[in-house]
């Protein structure tokens, strides 16, 4: 696993955090957890956006959501929004290379004008979540944790392996929890043969979930505590 | 150096504006639409990798759609009660496709779904143009004179109402009002 170390933020106690490969800046009473949602094109991730988002909010938490869209125009900035999500969106490019920037100036803006306890963050399909997390990290924003969630999609594993498998497996590479969504209707030698798959090559949890029937989203939900 | 959307060979486009008349059968034709975007996808590259998805709402409502697999079609979520206006919002996130191509269907779809779309411009870089196979280009909305879309018609007219029309340009596999 590649290590990332950021020492160019604001001077600060820069700690190694829950066994993580790279420094955060910590601190005891405060700082938000952060959550990265990774997974490729039309794997769940806005679905479980929504399930953690919830969780938190039935939890009394305060939770920002950052949306990142490829496109000039995005749908779930206004969907998020119209279901009275607060969410913040950032179109047009990329969160993990063509528009960190924005990506930096939108953390500071959040903590500082809703400080939340909570800050999930949804980068498009075509995203390296690893390097979203480099990004945050390196504004110096005070977090308490920084997990990738990584998602993959039990139906199209295959396709993904066979026509994007350089991409898809960077994508994961860096995930702190990987779900293997959509394993409803699937059989199960398919979704061990996914598991199997993804055990060989990372030494982080899996775990079956489906956004659609919730199956397996309350021990998603447990393993975030 | 590469950005991720050049390493994983994707793309994106989107759309928004003012949907006219929506209810249920506005809907059906609205999942129609995006089903026709997956199906050119596949067609273009054999499988669709990525996700199609709209918005349409109101300040009481909404509903997305959302298309990621073809064999499972259209995803609906939400209400939205028959209504005379409301916003939408439409995006496809695809790999292996042409932007301005994909752009291009999806007005295609729009203009075929049988739904009154207004889409907004702003921001719309639809400067795809059609070469009728001799070497001379037209854009969308554009009436350059130049006698090809005549040609173009000759070759197509076969109905004698047709005849009477005003001659039409034809845009990739089929004909398109340029007025």
């Amino acid at each position: 696993m590649p290590v990332h170390l950021h020492d160019t933020g604001p001077a600060g106690p820069y700690v190694r955090a829950c066994d993580k490969p790279y420094l955060i800046r910590c601190s005891d009473d405060g700082g938000m957890i952060v959550y990265i949602l990774g997974g490729f094109l039309g794997s769940g991730k806005t679905t479980f956006l929504k399930t953690v988002t919830r969780h938190y909010l039935d939890s009394g938490k305060k939770v920002a959501i950052l949306v990142n869209e490829m496109g000039d125009i995005g749908v779930d900035g206004s969907t998020l929004r119209s279901e009275g999500f607060k969410a913040v969106e950032l179109p047009d490019g990329c969160i993990c290379c063509t528009l960190t920037q924005s990506l930096f100036e939108a953390v500071a803006g959040i903590k500082e004008e809703i400080d939340p306890d909570v800050f999930i963050v949804e980068p498009t399909g075509l995203a390296l979540p690893q390097k979203v997390r480099d990004t945050i990290v390196s504004t110096g924003t005070d977090v308490k944790d920084i997990r990738i969630i990584g998602i993959v999609d039990v139906p199209r594993f295959d396709i993904f392996l066979e026509r994007k498998k350089e991409f898809f497996l960077e994508q994961i590479s860096e995930s702190d929890i990987i779900l293997v969504n959509k394993a409803d209707g699937q059989s199960a030698e398919k979704v061990e043969g996914v598991l199997s798959f993804l055990k060989d090559l990372y030494d982080v949890p899996a775990l079956v979930v489906s956004g659609k029937t919730l199956e397996g989203v309350d021990r998603f939900l447990e393993a975030l505590r | 150096m590469k950005t991720s959307a050049e390493m994983a060979g994707g793309t994106a486009v989107g759309f928004k504006g003012r949907i006219r008349g929506f209810n249920a059968d506005a809907e059906r034709r609205l999942g129609d639409m995006l089903m026709a975007i997956g199906r050119w996808a596949e067609s273009e590259t054999g499988a669709m990798i990525g996700h199609i998805k709209m918005s349409v709402s109101t300040d009481t409502g909404g509903i997305t759609l959302n298309l990621t697999d073809l064999s499972e079609g259209v995803l609906h979520h939400g209400t939205l009660r028959p209504t005379r206006e409301a916003e939408f919002h439409i995006m496809a996130a695809l790999t292996d496709v042409d932007r301005s191509e994909l752009e291009h269907e999806i007005m295609h779809a729009m203009d075929d779904s049988g739904v009154f779309l207004d889409f907004d411009h702003r921001g719309h870089s639809h400067d795809h143009t059609h070469d009728h196979d001799h070497d001379h280009e037209h854009v969308h909305d554009e009436n350059c004179g130049c006698g090809c879309r005549v040609d173009v018609q000759d070759e197509e007219s076969k109905s004698p109402e047709e005849d009477e029309e005003e001659p039409r340009g034809r845009c990739c596999r089929r004909k398109y009002d340029f007025r």
